[in-house]
Formats: structure tokens, C-alpha cells, sequence
């Protein structure tokens, strides 16, 4: 039972990192850029959710939309005011942009909010459903329906609008997609965008559980590269898969290593995919 | 460059106070770290993100050795860049499967590994806590001093060595080798060169450079702990000091630390920590500005004319 119980966390986890790190792997995909912001971009977004509910008393559940809505506009900013420019550099200056990013958005929060562990109370927080033995937190659970929710309209405007289909073909060759009249640089916009907005609205579903801090954006990056590397740069699918499986390891490992460890058998993993299949489970074919 | 040398050597000369000779002397510590960086990361564009590994291992083993084992740590050192050398080796075995980003992440991935493992290994490490170099006396014999400054020299010479030792490679034929595998990595394995040979070598050579830097650290500061020389944020500081300065010279490093780090201690320095996180975030915005302005560093700025820029994973990727 200590098992099923160890695989059901694991899935509820992986679902807020299915979240995060589809926004990662979409940036990487359309833009073939490396975003090392997307932690703070996650940090950002439990604060809009934190302020929501302690100043207007929005449930984060709800607020995660206001997260959504925000952080999309300032990633679409930052891409056609920064990111745009840095396009044709070189790779290193690519990783660096978003490493300067992520320090001044630290630094950012650290000024504006001081280093305190701020959470929030919610009325289901310590709410669990039972199942005979089973035991499913109630605020696990509802991060991982929105997680499910907005995986599976990522989906759906990814497949069946020619918005979502614009992107996929900018993922695949973006010289290519303009000689067909796909709106190349706005393509960009939205999709950095979305990959930037999908780790606030993640930042926001999981503040009923965890702490938001100006640093959280560290505790989550690696997990986060580990996932999408996994599941192949570039590769939404691959990413949803990657998270699940990372995060079921995770929590199987509790059962028998002291979890200080747990990444470590997460990182062995990765190691042992990679030497089978360099590019990722599901390798980097196109950005769904 | 002997101008440089002379001056490098020169600065205590000059009579500054002792604040500005420590972060003189830690920035020729850093200096020599990033430019362990370069011989791979810069001459053949293979983007790690774990020199604070190497750091790390320098500074822990010969600090151990010292603390427990009453080992001198100038032997400490050598045997530091040996293990460093070793955990390249087989860093490099796993992590040159990967090309471009997927070798960057992996980096990434396995220095937690490694942070992790120091940091559970408590009965060894201590863990999070850290080691103290235990202060016995004042003694060149022991690398030992009582204040930073008087480390200047020490540091200042295994500066100047590495950036000879740099400069020498970049001009071998590794250095060419590696160079052609910046432009072209298939191209050049097409052309006879050993590709996994010979990054491993500048991965090996980079990495024994940075752990020597890592025990003069340790040395000089008297303590070692995870936060500060195993993090995620010192790596990508070592790599941002050289790409800021010029990945693709020898010197570019030098540059990037001279510039950045006493800009670093500076923008922290004032005490009050609301106004110190608002001076990083001008850091950060430094660096924005830096990589969008001249992606080339500063050595960019006086070589206008080489361009081959645009990497394999530009904008059409």
C-alpha cells in the first residue's frame, strides 16, 4: 500500500512539474533558447497568488489565472524588448540573458517582499480524501486538476488552432515557417509568453502548500532541466512524461533512501536514460 | 602582456588598504577559476556549468586533509586538481555524449549530484555546515596567513602562470583543435580530429586549473561549505566572469573578473539588505544589458571584425 500511495504523490507532484517545465521546454522549442529565468518566473507568480489572498482574499485557485494573465504580459515584454535581440548570438550569450534575468528578478522580490517564508491559509488545507487507505491532499489534488486542465488545453490550441499550429511549425524551422506567411516574431512573443505564464499559474496552484521565498526559483531550476532534457528539449510531450516519471521516482525513493537523496537517484536516472538515448525519451521531433 | 605581469605583480606597491587588496586578491583567485572555465568552455564553446564542482573539490580536499590529516595543504592542492581531474574524467565520459545545450544541463545536473553526495556525506564533509581550516601559523611553509592580503602574491603568480599556461594551449595544437570544434564539431571530427579526446583534455586540464584556485580559497577565506563553493550560482559566476570578459582569449576571463567581481562586493558591501538585493538587481540588469549590447564580452569591443557569431542553434533552429 506504502507503494501505490508513494506512486499516487508522485503523480500529483509531476503534475505541477508537467506545468513548469512544458513552459520550459516551449520556450526551448519555438525559440531554441534556454530559459534559466523560468524558476523566478514560478517565484513571481506565488507572489501575485500570496498578495491575491492575503490583500483581496482571492483563493490562489482562482488567482492562478490573474498569474497567468500577468506573467504572460511581462514575458511577452521581455521577449520583444530583450530576448528578440539576442536571437542570432551566440549560445552562451543566450544562457546568460535569462541568467541576468533570474538575478535581477531575485534580487527583485528580495527587495520588494525581504527573505521571510510567507504562506497562505486556505480553508482545504489540511483537507484530505480517503480512500481506504489511501490518503490524497486536498491541495495536491487541486494543483494537479489545474495542472491537468491547462496541459490539456495547451493541447488542444497546440493541434487544432493555427495559432498553436503557427508555433509547432516555428518549432520545427522557423526560416521555412515565414516563406509560408507564419508570423514568425510573433509567434515568438506568444509562445515565450506562455512558457513564461505557465510557471506562475504553476507558482500560484501550489502556494496552498508551499512557501513562496525569493529564492524557490533555485530549488525548482534543476528539477526542472533534469525533466525537460529527459523528455527532450523542445518536446511538450516528452515533458509531461519526463515530470510524471520524475516525480513518481522521487516519491518511490522516500520509501528507501533518506530523502535528502531523492534527487540523486532522479539525477542517476537521467544519466542512465541519456546513455541509452542522448536526445530524450522521446528525442526532439516537434514541439508537441 | 609582460606590462600586465609587471603590474599584476606590482599592486601591493601601491600601498591600498586591506579591503581592497582582499578583493584584489580573491579576484585573481576567481580569475584563475574562470580561466580554467575558458580552456573549454570559451576555446571550444562546450558551456559547463559546474567549474564550481572543481572549485569545490579543490578547496574541500585539501582542507580536509589538512583539518583531520594535518596534511600540508600546498600538497593538499596537488592532490585537490588530482581529484578534480579524476571526477572530470568521469564527468566527461558521461556528459560529451551530449552536444550544446543537453551538455550544459547535464553539467548542471551532475554538480547537484555532487553537492548533494558532500552534503550527505556528513561524518566526512560535515555537511551543510562546513569545514574551518584549522589556523596553526603564520607560514609560507603551510600556505597559511593571517589576513587575506597576504595572500596577494601567492595568487597574483598562480595567475599569471595559468594565463601563460592559457595562452600557451590556446596556441597549440589543442588550441587549434578545440577551436575547430567551436565552429564546427562535426566538420572537425571529419577532419581527423578526435573530438571526445580532445575535450576530455581541456576538460581535465580546465578543471585541475579551478581546484588549484578552489584551495587558495579556502586557504585565504578559512572555511568551506557548499553554499560557497559547490552552488549552481558560483558556476555560473566563474562561466559569466569569462564570457563578460571574452570566452574566446585568454585573457577574457581576467577581464570579466576584474570587472565583475569587485563590482559584485561592492554593489553588496553596504550592509543594509534591502539595498544591497536592489544593487544586485542593477548586476543583473548589467549583465542583461552586457550580452545584448556586445554578446562577445569585452574582448568584442576590440575585435569588431571577427564575426563567425551566429552559432549552430541560432534564430532559424
Amino acid at each position: 500500500m506504502a507503494i501505490v500511495q508513494a506512486v499516487i504523490n508522485g503523480v500529483l507532484i509531476g503534475g505541477v512539474y508537467a506545468l513548469i517545465t512544458t513552459g520550459l521546454t516551449l520556450i526551448f522549442g519555438v525559440m531554441g533558447v534556454v530559459n534559466f529565468a523560468q524558476g523566478e518566473f514560478l517565484m513571481l507568480g506565488m507572489y501575485i497568488a500570496y498578495f491575491a489572498s492575503v490583500g483581496l482574499h482571492i483563493d490562489p485557485m482562482l488567482s492562478a489565472l490573474g498569474a497567468f494573465v500577468l506573467l504572460f504580459a511581462f514575458g511577452a515584454l521581455i521577449e520583444m524588448g530583450l530576448v528578440r535581440r539576442i536571437l542570432n548570438g551566440p549560445p552562451i550569450s543566450q544562457i546568460f540573458l535569462t541568467v541576468g534575468i533570474s538575478i535581477a528578478l531575485q534580487n527583485a522580490a528580495l527587495a520588494a517582499f525581504g527573505s521571510d517564508y510567507r504562506s497562505v491559509s486556505v480553508p482545504y488545507q489540511t483537507s484530505s480524501i480517503n480512500l481506504g487507505a489511501l490518503v490524497l491532499p486536498v491541495t495536491y489534488l487541486l494543483a494537479f486538476a489545474w495542472a491537468a486542465a491547462v496541459s490539456l488545453t495547451l493541447f488542444l490550441f497546440m493541434t487544432k488552432t493555427d495559432f498553436g499550429r503557427a508555433m509547432r511549425a516555428v518549432a520545427v524551422n522557423g526560416g521555412a515557417a515565414t516563406l509560408c506567411g507564419v508570423p514568425v516574431a510573433r509567434v515568438r512573443t506568444v509562445a515565450f509568453g506562455i512558457g513564461v505564464a505557465l510557471a506562475g499559474l504553476a507558482g500560484a496552484v501550489i502556494l496552498p502548500y508551499a512557501y513562496a521565498f525569493p529564492t524557490i526559483g533555485l530549488r525548482y531550476v534543476v528539477i526542472m532541466f533534469t525533466i525537460a532534457v529527459l523528455g527532450g528539449l523542445g518536446n511538450v510531450t516528452g515533458a509531461v512524461l519526463g515530470s510524471m516519471i520524475v516525480g513518481i521516482t522521487q516519491s518511490l525513493s522516500t520509501l528507501f533512501l533518506p530523502s535528502a537523496l531523492q534527487n540523486i537517484v532522479v539525477f542517476a536516472l537521467f544519466f542512465a536514460v541519456l546513455m541509452l538515448r542522448p536526445s530524450g525519451i522521446l528525442g526532439r521531433t516537434s514541439a508537441t | 602582456m609582460g606590462l600586465g605581469a609587471v603590474a599584476i605583480l606590482a599592486l601591493p606597491g601601491a600601498h591600498l588598504s586591506d579591503f581592497v587588496m582582499r578583493v584584489a586578491t580573491l579576484t585573481c583567485v576567481y580569475a584563475v577559476a574562470s580561466t580554467g572555465w575558458t580552456i573549454l568552455g570559451g576555446y571550444a564553446n562546450q558551456v559547463s556549468l559546474m567549474q564550481a564542482t572543481m572549485f569545490g573539490l579543490g578547496a574541500y580536499t585539501s582542507t580536509l586533509l589538512f583539518a583531520r590529516l594535518h596534511v600540508n595543504p600546498w600538497l593538499g592542492a596537488l592532490l585537490g586538481a588530482c581529484v578534480a581531474a579524476f571526477v572530470a574524467a568521469a564527468v566527461g565520459a558521461l556528459a560529451f555524449r551530449l552536444r550544446g545545450h543537453y551538455f550544459a544541463l547535464a553539467t548542471l545536473a551532475l554538480a547537484e549530484m555532487i553537492r548533494l553526495i558532500v552534503e550527505y556525506a556528513k561524518p566526512i564533509t560535515m555537511g551543510s555546515q562546513g569545514v574551518s581550516v584549522p589556523f596553526v601559523v603564520n607560514s609560507f611553509a603551510l600556505l597559511q596567513f593571517p589576513q587575506a592580503k597576504d595572500y596577494y602574491e601567492i595568487a597574483a603568480l598562480l595567475l599569471l602562470a595559468t594565463l601563460v599556461l592559457a595562452r600557451y594551449i590556446l596556441h597549440s595544437p589543442l588550441g587549434y583543435r578545440l577551436r575547430a570544434i567551436r565552429d564546427d564539431e562535426t566538420a572537425a571530427q571529419l577532419a581527423g580530429t578526435d573530438a571526445f579526446k580532445v575535450k576530455m583534455q581541456a576538460l581535465i586540464i580546465g578543471s585541475m586549473i579551478s581546484a588549484l584556485a578552489g584551495t587558495m580559497y579556502a586557504q585565504i577565506t578559512g572555511f568551506v561549505d557548499p553554499d560557497s563553493v559547490l552552488s549552481i550560482t558560483l558556476s555560473v559566476q566563474i562561466a559569466l566572469y569569462a564570457i563578460v570578459g571574452g570566452a574566446q582569449t585568454w585573457w577574457g576571463a581576467l577581464a570579466g573578473t576584474a570587472l565583475l567581481y569587485p563590482l559584485g562586493v561592492g554593489l553588496s558591501g553596504s550592509g543594509n539588505s534591502a539595498w544591497s538585493a536592489i544593487e544586485r538587481v542593477v548586476y543583473g540588469l548589467i549583465l542583461v544589458a552586457m550580452v545584448v549590447v556586445e554578446p562577445r564580452g569585452i574582448a568584442g569591443f576590440f575585435k569588431r571584425r571577427r564575426v563567425p557569431l551566429r552559432g549552430p542553434q541560432g534564430a532559424a533552429a
